[in-house]
């Protein structure tokens, strides 16, 4: 099956893309809020200013208006950025400010104003932004003759702008920074609370490679179900493994007492037809029985090591052919191991090994060796007569013996054939270098 | 020889003490896995013929105790099952070969006449003592060219002897080992036994292969050559 992606991966990714846009927002709407309340202050700023002007402004009808002891510097610097004007509705200037000496052009902004009302906007003169504040008041003299006013005040966006754009860099720097240790705190976050998800990962794939036989972990409460749960499955499996072969045993052992008392009560030469019919029918018992106990591949579970099982099937043939004095060689490291159910493997290498046994003069080798890291060859020969060439290809069928030299039912080869064919594994039949037969195998690993 | 027998299918357990008999053994026969393990502790047995599937005790565990009580004599397993994991099961606890039923009775007296002979420590089934040459696969005893006729009783009283050549034997203990249990044991048979066998081995009375111990028994004095 395909795998999907790591869930790290994914949650990062779906972090990546939404924090972006997250702190987009935000940026935005601190951003808003900040030039709203600049402006705002710009546009205190500017009323104090007219105040300030209203203040200290001398007017008669006779004579000129007249501004004098005016706080801000700004007003009496030239071009300093921040201009004051008093006109007529109809542009008529009365006063301005030394700031806006030789700068008519600033006059572009005057602008009829609703009497007894201040007007606060943005307008652009010659391509520079300036804030404008403007205020219509109705003058009376002693006579009671009105004189309308404009006050038309102007500030350049200068240091505004550059205020808000140091504030913009600021806003930008510090969340560009929230968002690195957001992913980074959710990066660790993700790890630790993905963590018994990696450890059951981890021990899944030690299960596959056969380094362990459950899931042993402590885990939380949202995995135990399924560990537990694949434990349990494993443990029946193997229970039901275990009742299957002994039920099988018990089966074994039933017939073949009735078998053995059957065959007590006649002789070959007697009873030729009942003799053959006996060995027929425990000939196709014993097969059917070693085929049905055979488990097959294991997906899951610990692997067999091979040394410790090989060491006690040399043990055994030295004990049961004690009479040839037989030399048993093996070649095996202690960590090697076979992902195959070790009664599986047992049955095959006890029934070839005890074919060797059998045909050796004085000698059998047995020989393991890896092939990459899938598969493992095993190899035994013997110093024996050898096969002859032209019945190889029989060998593997059931009752085809190899040889003529011993007991059995000549099952080990067929019941060996059978196994290696439920793993799928290679079986190859040839000439030793000791002069007998050499057959060899290759297993998954 | 001394056998005993254990085997909990009664027809089956009837026919091997039979034939065991039949080639001169003594039988003791067992139908479970506690009387076994009773009698193997108690009586000094020159080989156990055992079934792995047994009621109350299984044959396996049967083995494995005899050998933790010490008692060294060569056990034969009988297994249905015929997987290697249960014939090394077998072996590992101490049992010295196997047979998987159904058997060739023919089979298992060979096995057992083969364990016997290695458990007295001779390799080949024809043990030769000078001009005395035993074959245990025959039954059979020659003496140079000569094939000495001996009744079953006399074949095995000779060959339990020169199992134990160089040991002193017994009365009793080969009267144990040659018949079953329920031999009158003051019987002066085995005397006569072996007076017989003086008689045959040696009839010129030069060679003296049985050598009574005064108050004792017998021991048989000439050496196995290999």
């Amino acid at each position: 099956m395909k795998a999907r992606g790591s869930i790290i991966r994914r949650l990062l990714g779906a972090s990546i893309l939404t924090l972006p846009l997250f702190l987009g927002i935000t940026g935005y709407a601190i951003d808003q809020a900040h030039t709203r309340s600049l402006v705002a202050a710009q546009q205190s700023q500017l009323q104090l200013q007219f105040y300030g002007i209203l203040g200290v402004m001398e007017w008669s009808n006779t004579q000129p208006i007249s501004v004098e002891r005016l706080r801000e510097p700004r007003f009496w610097q030239f071009r300093s950025g921040l201009y004051a004007f008093i006109h007529t509705r109809n542009g008529y200037v009365q006063w301005q400010s030394s700031s806006a000496n030789s700068m008519e052009y600033l006059q572009e902004a005057f602008a009829p104003t609703p009497a007894g009302k201040e007007v606060f906007d943005e307008i652009v003169l010659r391509g520079a932004p300036y804030f404008r504040y403007r205020y219509h008041v109705i003058w009376e003299d002693e006579q009671g003759v009105e004189f309308p006013l404009i006050f038309t005040l102007l500030e350049h966006q200068d240091t505004f702008r550059s205020e808000l754009l140091s504030f913009r860099k600021n806003i930008a720097l510090w969340l560009g920074l929230a968002a690195v240790v957001l992913l980074l705190i959710q990066l660790f976050v993700l790890r630790w609370g993905l963590r018994p998800l990696r450890d059951m990962s981890r021990e899944l794939r030690e299960l596959e490679a056969g380094k362990r036989e459950s899931l042993g972990g402590i885990y939380p409460h949202e995995l135990t179900g399924v560990t537990h749960n694949l434990n349990r499955l494993l443990e029946k499996e193997q229970q039901q493994r275990e009742r299957y072969r002994n039920t099988l045993g018990n089966l074994a052992h039933s017939l073949k007492t009735p078998l053995s008392v059957m065959r007590s009560a006649t002789t070959p030469d007697t009873d030729p037809q009942i003799a053959d019919q006996l060995d027929k029918m425990n000939n196709i018992i014993a097969y059917q029985l070693q085929r049905a106990v055979s488990a097959g591949p294991r997906r899951l579970g610990a692997k067999t090591p091979l040394r410790a099982l090989l060491d006690r099937l040399c043990q055994t043939m030295t004990k049961v052919y004690r009479d040839k004095n037989l030399k048993f060689s093996l070649s095996c490291d202690e960590q090697k191991a076979l992902a195959m159910d070790e009664q599986d493997l047992m049955e095959l290498l006890g029934n070839l090994i005890d074919n060797a046994s059998k045909a050796a003069q004085s000698a059998v080798l047995i020989k393991v060796k890896s092939l990459g890291s899938a598969s493992i060859e095993v190899s035994i020969e013997d110093d024996g007569p050898g096969f002859p060439e032209d019945k190889i290809g029989l060998l593997m069928e059931r009752g085809n013996r190899g040889d003529q030299y011993g007991s059995g039912q000549g099952l080990g080869l067929a019941v060996a054939a059978d196994i290696l064919n439920a793993y799928e594994a290679k079986l190859t039949i040839g000439r030793s270098t000791l002069g007998g037969a050499k057959v060899a195998m290759t297993l998954p690993a | 020889m001394r056998v005993l027998i254990v085997e909990d299918e009664p027809d089956l357990l009837d026919y091997l003490a039979r034939s065991f008999e039949a080639e001169g053994f003594a039988c003791d026969r067992s139908a479970d896995g506690e009387d076994a393990l009773f009698l193997g502790e108690e009586y000094d047995y020159d080989l156990a013929v055992v079934d792995i599937g047994l009621p109350k005790l299984d044959g396996i565990q049967v083995v494995s105790r005899w050998r933790k009580s010490n008692r060294n004599f060569p056990v034969l397993i009988l297994t249905a099952r015929g997987r290697w994991q249960d014939k090394v099961e077998g072996l590992e606890a101490g049992a010295d070969d196997y047979v998987v039923k159904p058997f060739q009775i023919e089979e298992i007296l060979a096995r057992a006449n083969a364990l016997i002979r290695r458990s007295a420590g001779h390799a080949s089934p024809e043990m030769r003592f000078g001009p005395i040459v035993i074959d245990t696969r025959a039954k059979s005893v020659l003496r140079g060219e000569q094939r000495l006729e001996l009744t079953t009783y006399e074949y095995n009283a000779l060959e339990y002897l020169t199992h134990r050549c160089g040991q002193t034997v017994s009365k009793s203990e080969l009267t144990e080992h040659l018949y079953d249990q329920d031999f009158d044991r003051d019987s002066n048979v085995i005397e006569v036994f072996i007076a017989r066998l003086r008689k045959k081995l040696d009839p010129e009375g030069s060679l003296k292969p049985i050598t009574t111990v005064r108050g004792r028994g017998y021991r048989f004095d000439l050496k196995a050559e290999q």
